[in-house]
């Protein structure tokens, strides 16, 4: 997949509440701050490690408990969503093949 | 040019202005400059970001000036264990109490309720951009140069106690927040510019604090004395 965090957008922790923060730059892609739950927080670490999409579906089939088909369509709209936002910019056409984990 | 010196929140800093009128935006805060052996310069700002300013606000070049000088004073604050919060900061029986949430929701009519019915037993603050700053003994607000429209500003600091979010509603209601519900809305009222993730972190890390010792209350309101009524008798019991 080769997708990767835009320069400067940076999660943060406060009080068990979970920021999506737009530092310098990257607020002028994207909004400036963001809250988010749990769990796109944890998505959003797995993609902050590098894993790609197929590692990311691993991962997720491990730590919740829920059909394959509700994962793939989360993960799948979740990366969607995310470029949309600015947040997540897609690989080049001719990017790097998708890591294995 | 023009440099002055102001005391704000226990520190001394240095203001090189470009207008002369914009000094009287400060006289409150101004000293000699000789009491204070240690003070920090503010980086002043470009004539050429004054005349953009000017354009932007409608306005003349002191009170430009004037209002983009909050920039670099956030910076510095930052790193001494203060900063700037966008809220109505006034003192009720010896605490601090701040009256925060987005632009136009009603902070300015809430201090004025608050005025019209306690005013005898309140100072006001500041009304718009008052310091805070973090003791070793909890938080405290200060008055700062930059007072809003009203120009609503004290002399006197005080202890924090309490900060209450507003939101415009038909329906009057108060409550307390979770600390973690209040995160959000209390980020957006730190004001500095966001331009590095070292200064992000030290936001981060003053709200933590702030919401683990100050408790926040959500304030749905009419904008009537009812709503402000309801603040007092919370504050009163100190919820």
């Amino acid at each position: 997949m080769g997708y990767h965090i835009r320069e400067g957008v940076i999660l943060r922790q406060v009080c068990g509440d979970w920021l999506i923060i737009a530092v310098g730059e990257a607020a002028k892609h994207c909004l400036y701050v963001r809250e988010i739950n749990d769990t796109l927080a944890w998505y959003w670490q797995r993609i902050e490690e590098g894993l790609g999409r197929d590692g990311i579906i691993r991962a997720a089939r491990e730590q919740f408990d829920a059909p394959e088909e509700l994962i793939l369509k989360d993960v799948d709209k979740l990366i969607k969503d995310l470029v949309r936002m600015g947040y997540l910019l897609e690989p080049p056409a001719d990017g790097p093949a998708e890591e294995n984990v | 040019m023009n440099t002055i010196h102001v005391s704000i929140a226990g520190h001394e800093y240095q203001f090189t202005l470009n207008f002369a009128g914009t000094k009287k935006y400060f006289d409150c805060f101004l000293t000699s400059g000789e009491e204070c052996a240690a003070y920090d310069i503010v980086q002043p700002v470009s004539v050429e970001a004054v005349v953009r300013e000017m354009g932007r606000l409608g306005s003349g070049p002191a009170f430009a000036e004037y209002s983009l000088l909050i920039e670099s004073f956030s910076d510095i604050v930052l790193h001494k264990c203060c900063f700037l919060f966008h809220g109505a900061a006034f003192i009720w029986k010896g605490g601090a109490y701040l009256f925060t949430g987005k632009s136009g929701v009603g902070k300015t009519t809430q201090l004025y309720n608050w005025m019209r019915m306690y005013g005898s037993g309140t100072e006001i603050i500041n009304g718009d951009k008052p310091v805070v700053s973090i003791k070793d003994d909890g938080f405290y607000v200060h008055p700062s140069p930059w007072t809003g429209k009203e120009g609503w500003s004290g002399t006197k600091s005080a202890r924090l106690r309490g900060i209450i979010l507003l939101e415009q509603g038909r329906k009057n209601k108060i409550r307390r927040m979770s600390e973690q519900e209040a995160v959000f809305p209390m980020f957006l009222q730190f004001l500095y510019v966001a331009d590095t993730t070292e200064k992000v972190d030290l936001v981060c890390g003053y709200l933590d604090s702030l919401l683990r010792n100050i408790p926040v209350w959500k304030l749905v309101n009419d904008g009537s004395m009812i709503s402000t009524e309801m603040v007092h008798e919370i504050i009163g019991e100190g919820l």
